[in-house]
């Protein structure tokens, strides 16, 4: 009796130090080779290859051999809330990839992540100011220069066979949606089951609206010297998308269908457009070798159909100020700054590097004419996200609560008036 | 006894109160002051508000519906899983050829996480989901709804799904309470001619008291405290149509507004605590007095 | 036969149909899961009952590569299992003294435990206090945190069981000299076999499937477990491949629909016999 008593304790107690045992043996596996951390969402890695090459990161791992590169993958939804609160614990990754503006607005870089200004790679940078933060100081690296756009993603081989122009004004826009919608197709697919899709039309067309006609409209709503709801301009952008859906140009389940389920969609042929942007079209023509995908404008306001949107930089690295191996983590920027690098990294997706003495990238047809049409000549306008101080979240479910009939686009704004005044107020901005 | 040591030592409870208590009650009681404070990730510095975060709960619009779909969601949650439950419990304790699959089938779904439910329920419940197809295809056509679009009815195909998930679990907790009844009461009361309902009123409904309290407690926590199931199936949309407190906790904390967030959920503590703890207490003393 | 007989075998009959026929609501979506995973892309995405066209075992070879399944199955095996088994240790202990003692402080311990199941779980402070230990970011921080929160349910359980077990077993032991910990491992324990069964799977499935906790508290991807999986798999193939989806889905969830099919005699009446009790 009093052994299997004994065995008893003892199996428990060997349970007991096998955990502690395995847990300090990866403690004691950390010490001798530096686990590097590079944490990012599972979105920003599919939509950004070339940032997160595995020849490059293997390249490095043979420099450093002391040195393991991990990269951590948060589900999208998540990211921004696990990101936040390992930052506010003091237990961030040693290298965090996030959208510039966003991340200067949700994850708080000034206050959270280490001042990059003086180190040596900036000075190989072909463009330092499009990584300067509001505060004048660099916290990041990004491997390109902010090409592509975004727009009206469309099934160009059906257009060509339906015999359609790409249209150049709304009423030409309307019009193209008649014939389609005549023939039986419908014409714009509306993935707004994700509640960040829609805002690709509204931060389009209002960013090419401001920056046409209104250059300092963004800082005077950042001061509070204009309402969202005084602004013609954005409501009728809003009613246009609305009416497209109120008159059967767009699918009636556009509330049910997210993101994902374009690539299907569009690949039907029972759709002609959709939003989007290069990745969009970059995705569709991957997934479907016989229909050819293209994007042009989007066509709500006079003369806009010669502009594309681009969006914030995207997948910037920062180097949170309370992580582990912060010496490790500027040798991994030093070392991805260089024109070897960004040459190899073209490999994954072509992109224009942001290193002195790299070279071109080589476009595909797609991707090359929108650089040679809108990226080289300017003929871009920025989104209204990059100018924003908080976060827009809550604009975009008020969007949804458009489509699900629960708000008009004048409630919208007003709504998103009051909101936002709470937003900046918290952040402690003047004038609110 | 000659012995001083008591054969039921507090000893035994050392471990699991020490394991418990710090790691999990200490850190969610410090949680609560934070309820009281300003914090957000924009502020370099935490000061002490007072009640205003619970306030501004009570002020806000979104968090008021969030409130009100919760408990919308837990009463819907309650009946179903436990009518069905119980129906199911009563069938299955039949002597049918089946039971054995029918019991294992019925609680199946129980084992499988909610996220992978949702993933599978989402396009099934989409408006041209195979769902509404069988619908119309049966001739119920009229019974085809945008289940998790339409704002009057999305907290109730939520509700559906996790009743779906759930009622194996309650079937099989009223099991055992109807297994625990002797035939002998049922054999009497079929000599003094009492029909199926009246036995079922006076002997299988009373003696199910322990089964049905257990059944409404865990149901009423697990509405009350749900997440899973908007968040996988509708992420509290469209708009904030389906949001539910826990949601919005999740949600405030996504966005660095963690002092509400905790507020918030200190609040639904506070409604869990109300509701479900006087069930409780009234348990254990009727136990008592038994 | 009599009259009344066939009446009553029809009625029976009639039950077991309407019975079966629900229980083809559960498993028609488990299967359009299941023939999902073995589609090619464009036909799974009709999400219908329709047979594959082949049978495409490569799905499971593709996510296993990618998923890098072996490995996350493995810690979630390790996870699981640890913090099972301290979890029933520590409560079936604890329940002993619970269910036995009627003072007043035993039932202030039985309140206070159960309050474990209302209370929300705060995860800054908790990250905090873990760092401040320096555990954060590993298997132990997981294991520890898995078993304070399930010790609540754990106790509540297994306090409703001993009761049904009479004191005379433990005092008779008692009087002939074993100590408390022998009183309890030889006498109670074995008689708790169902009720250890029912806690174990209701641990083993609830830790399993749990996915918040991972995210927030392994730093280090090679820890992270199985079911963090779906989400990866949704994020990548959720528009070109939901095939890839579902075969990912059927490998997060067979291991634990297995050991329920095991163990679901005992479990079932482990159950029965333990919850009404509490």
């Amino acid at each position: 009796m009093k052994k299997r008593f004994t065995k008893l304790i003892g199996i428990s107690l060997s349970v007991m130090m096998s955990v502690t045992g395995m847990s300090a043996m990866a403690v004691h596996a950390d010490e001798k080779d530096v686990t590097l951390t590079i944490e990012a969402s599972q979105e920003i890695v599919n939509n950004i290859p070339y940032a997160f090459y595995d020849e490059n990161i293997a390249a490095f791992e043979a420099q450093y051999p002391n040195i393991k590169v991990e990269l951590v993958l948060n589900p999208d939804a998540q990211n921004t809330s696990i990101l936040q609160t390992k930052l506010a614990s003091g237990q961030p990754s040693d290298l965090i990839c996030y959208n510039k503006v966003a991340a200067e607005n949700e994850l708080e870089v000034v206050k959270n992540c280490v001042d990059l200004s003086n180190e040596a790679f900036v000075d190989r940078l072909e463009n330092k100011d499009i990584l300067v933060a509001p505060d004048g100081n660099i916290y990041g690296f990004a491997y390109a220069i902010k090409t592509g756009g975004m727009g009206v993603v469309y099934n160009k081989t059906l257009f060509e066979e339906k015999g359609l122009e790409v249209p150049k004004t709304y009423d030409e826009f309307l019009a193209v949606c008649e014939a389609l919608k005549a023939d039986g197709i419908t014409p714009f697919y509306g993935p707004f089951k994700d509640v960040w899709t829609f805002q690709m039309w509204t931060s389009s067309t209002w960013g090419y609206y401001v920056g046409q006609n209104e250059p300092d409209l963004w800082d005077k709503l950042n001061a509070n010297e204009i309402g969202w709801d005084e602004i013609p301009a954005f409501q009728d952008s809003l009613e246009k998308a609305y009416a497209l859906y109120e008159d059967g140009y767009m699918q009636e389940t556009v509330l049910s269908d997210d993101y994902n389920s374009i690539t299907a969609a569009m690949g039907s042929g029972e759709y002609a457009m959709t939003v989007g942007s290069n990745t969009t079209v970059r995705d569709l023509l991957n997934a479907h070798e016989n229909i050819v995908f293209d994007m042009f404008p989007y066509p709500v306001y006079e003369g806009e159909d010669e502009y594309i949107t681009i969006s914030q930089l995207d997948a910037e690295f920062f180097i949170p100020k309370d992580a582990k191996h912060i010496d490790e983590a500027k040798l991994f920027l030093d070392f991805m700054v260089q024109p070897e690098q960004a040459d190899r990294a073209q490999a994954a997706a072509s992109f224009v590097p942001n290193v002195k003495g790299a070279k071109a990238p080589e476009f595909d047809d797609f991707e090359g004419r929108l650089y040679e049409e809108y990226n080289k000549t300017g003929k871009t306008v920025l989104e209204m996200n990059a100018y924003m101080k908080v976060d827009l979240n809550d604009l975009w479910v008020y969007f949804q609560d458009m489509f699900a009939g629960a708000k008009t686009p004048a409630e919208v704004l007003s709504t998103w008036d009051g909101t936002f005044e709470e937003l900046m107020s918290a952040k402690g901005f003047e004038n609110f | 006894m000659k012995r001083k040591v008591h054969l039921y030592s507090y000893w035994l409870i050392v471990p699991a109160l020490l394991i418990f208590g710090i790691f999990f009650v200490f850190p969610s009681v410090y949680g609560v002051y934070y309820s009281f404070t300003d914090w957000t990730i924009g502020k370099d510095s935490i000061s002490f508000v007072g009640l205003k975060n619970y306030i501004s709960i009570l002020e806000s619009s979104e968090l008021k519906l969030a409130i009100y779909n919760t408990f919308l969601y837990a009463i819907v949650v309650v009946i179903g899983k436990n009518v069905n439950g119980l129906l199911l419990a009563l069938a299955v304790n039949t002597d049918l050829k089946l039971k054995g699959y029918f019991r294992v089938i019925f609680f199946l779904p129980c084992v499988i996480s909610t996220i992978i439910i949702g993933l599978v329920f989402v396009p099934i419940l989409h408006p041209n989901g195979i769902l509404n197809v069988f619908l119309g295809k049966i001739g119920l056509g009229f019974l085809q709804q945008s289940w998790l679009v339409d704002r009057k009815i999305v907290m109730f195909s939520i509700a559906a799904v996790s009743i779906w998930q759930w009622t194996g679990y309650h079937m099989v907790v009223y099991l055992a309470g109807l297994q625990g009844i002797s035939t002998s009461y049922y054999d009497a009361a079929k000599i003094d001619g009492a029909s199926a309902l009246q036995r079922f009123r006076y002997i299988t409904f009373p003696m199910l008291a322990p089964a049905f309290n257990i059944n409404m407690l865990l149901s009423m926590i697990g509405g009350l405290k749900v997440f899973s199931e908007p968040y996988a199936l509708t992420n509290g949309g469209p708009g904030n149509a389906s949001q539910v407190i826990a949601l919005e906790v999740f949600s405030k904390f996504g966005r660095g507004q963690w002092g509400l967030g905790t507020a918030l959920n200190v609040t639904l503590t506070i409604f869990v605590s109300i509701i479900c703890v006087p069930v409780l207490y009234n348990m254990r003393k009727r136990e008592v007095e038994e | 036969m009599s009259k009344q007989k066939m009446k009553r075998n029809l009625g029976k009959l009639f039950l077991e149909l309407a019975l079966f026929l629900l229980s083809l609501v559960i498993i028609v979506p488990l299967l359009i899961m299941l023939f999902g995973a073995f589609k090619n892309s464009t036909e799974v995405t009709a999400f219908d009952l329709a047979l594959p066209e082949k049978w495409l075992f490569e799905n499971f070879l593709v996510v296993f590569e990618k998923g890098k399944i072996l490995r996350t199955f493995a810690n979630s095996i390790f996870i699981t299992a640890v913090s099972t088994a301290i979890t029933i240790t520590v409560s079936s202990l604890a329940s002993f003294v619970l269910a036995r003692r009627g003072t007043k402080l035993s039932r202030f311990l039985y309140y206070f435990f159960f309050i474990g199941t209302i209370i929300p779980m705060q995860i800054m402070p908790t990250i905090r206090l873990f760092s401040r230990l320096n555990i954060y970011g590993g298997y132990l921080n997981v294991i520890i945190l898995y078993t304070a929160i399930n010790i609540p349910f754990s106790c509540f359980l297994y306090t409703g069981f001993i009761k049904g077990i009479p004191r005379i077993l433990d005092e008779s032991a008692f009087i002939e000299g074993a100590s408390t910990l022998q009183t309890f491992f030889y006498i109670i324990f074995p008689l708790l076999k169902s009720c250890n069964i029912t806690v174990l799977i209701l641990l083993f499935t609830g830790i399993w499937n749990e996915i918040n906790i991972p995210l927030y508290f392994l730093n280090n991807p090679t820890k992270r477990t199985l079911p963090l999986s779906v989400y990866q798999f949704f994020g990548m193939y959720g528009g070109s491949n939901w095939n890839l989806v579902f075969a990912d889905l059927v490998i997060a969830a067979l291991p634990i629909i297995i050991l329920f099919l095991l163990m679901q005699k005992e479990f079932i009446s482990g159950l029965t016999e333990g919850a009404v009790k509490g």
